[in-house]
């Protein structure tokens, strides 16, 4: 089981760098911010990830569970600080 | 630790890993923002959800796969709303969608 | 429904279930069942009510006091349980959109009048488009949505408006699925807004 959730984890290192192009590359800020988005809800996962294959997994909930809020509240808060800027700009 | 709870584990920690590398795909291949919040918004919030529920059965009951629960919960309450704070900025910011090649299909 | 029910489950059902779920998390995030932890979550919970009670007395729009409509539970138990139904599917198919060689996609504005009972209404059913095969809520204003979607089938089935009676069966007796969405306008080219 713990080379199960080793290889698994090399996967998911995959998918958490592919975002990195759209974050470096996108045509506007929007396209960074998602691709900032995306690489936070895998993050999550391999935290949950680590904390299994440490056999720590309480402590390592709770890490995860506080970065998907704050996740979360990263991408309204950018969202509402659009919306002052094209107010300032009009 | 029985069989079956292995089975579905590993069953489900590979669909979550399978939905989120399609989602991380559609987001470099989508051709324009408002496409690729979809990639975003559904495919990995799908694959979160099996990944999470994976791990659940693999805790068994207890207070760890509770808590896991409520991870699952709060990402499938949130990730739409975050989506949408996106895509309605962007549209309001002027955004236009890409509305396809336009002649080559019918 | 709106005049005065005598009973107290009815009049303070809101109130009770929040605190029955605050306390649920606050067990679930602790874990222990020494008593001083337990008085710390029951400050806890009653300072959550007391703010939050503050704030449904705000309106959310314009003469719609949030905390004022009641859900039925039993419909939302088995609204739920198609919602999740309907994320599996959403994600198989844009996956299998993402997937395909030649990216089947034709994408498009859809705007539509919806008739939903309420603010609260109206909130669920733009998260339940969010989460819906190939469709996401780009702005909503007051009963206007803004919506895109990824193919045309999609857009078909949301002009359907089979989740619109959904949604609003929540907080009323019955609807009929004819009569929820109306005045469609779809936006294919760059020309249309």
């Amino acid at each position: 089981m713990d080379t199960f959730f080793l290889v698994i984890a090399f996967i998911l290192c995959l998918a958490l760098l592919i975002p990195f192009y759209r974050v470096y590359k996108g045509p506007t800020v929007f396209d960074r911010l998602l691709g900032a988005a995306a690489v936070g809800t895998k993050t999550i996962t391999l935290i949950l990830l680590f904390g299994i294959m440490y056999e720590y997994l309480d402590m390592f909930i709770d890490i995860s569970l506080g970065y998907a809020i704050l996740n979360f509240i990263g991408v309204i808060a950018m969202a509402k600080y659009f919306r002052s800027k094209e107010r300032a700009s009009k | 630790m029985s069989m079956l709870q292995n089975i579905v584990t590993i069953v489900l920690v590979i669909g979550g890993t399978f939905f989120m590398l399609v989602g991380s795909i559609g987001i470099n291949r989508l051709p324009d923002f408002y496409t690729r919040t979809h990639a975003s918004g559904k495919v990995d919030t799908l694959g979160i959800i099996m990944f999470l529920s994976g791990l659940a059965v693999h805790q068994g009951f207890s207070l760890n796969a509770a808590k896991l629960l409520l991870i699952i919960a709060f990402m499938a309450f949130t990730s739409p709303v975050a989506s949408h704070a996106l895509s309605r900025r962007a549209l309001l910011f002027g955004m236009k969608p890409w509305y396809g090649h336009g002649k080559d299909k019918s | 429904m709106s005049q005065q029910s005598s009973s107290f489950w009815l009049r303070h059902r809101g109130l009770i279930l929040q605190a029955l779920l605050l306390s649920a998390i606050w067990l679930l995030l602790s874990g222990k069942t020494e008593p001083i932890y337990l008085f710390w979550g029951a400050v806890s919970v009653a300072f959550v009510l007391w703010m939050s009670n503050r704030i449904h007395n705000i309106p959310l729009a314009e003469n719609e006091p949030c905390g004022t409509t009641r859900i039925n539970i039993p419909r939302l138990i088995i609204y739920l349980v198609w919602l999740v139904g309907e994320i599996i599917k959403a994600g198989f198919y844009v996956a299998y959109v993402i997937l395909h060689p030649k990216m089947p996609i034709e994408p498009m504005l859809v705007r539509f009048t919806s008739k939903q009972p309420n603010v609260m209404a109206r909130v669920i059913l733009a998260n339940s488009i969010t989460l819906t095969p190939g469709t996401l809520t780009v702005d909503v204003d007051g009963i206007h949505f803004t919506v895109h979607a990824l193919t045309r089938d999609t857009e078909e089935g949301l002009v359907s408006g089979e989740m619109e009676s959904r949604v609003a069966r929540l907080y009323m007796q019955s609807c009929k699925r004819a009569d929820m969405c109306c005045e469609v306008e779809l936006i294919t080219s760059g020309r249309g807004r």
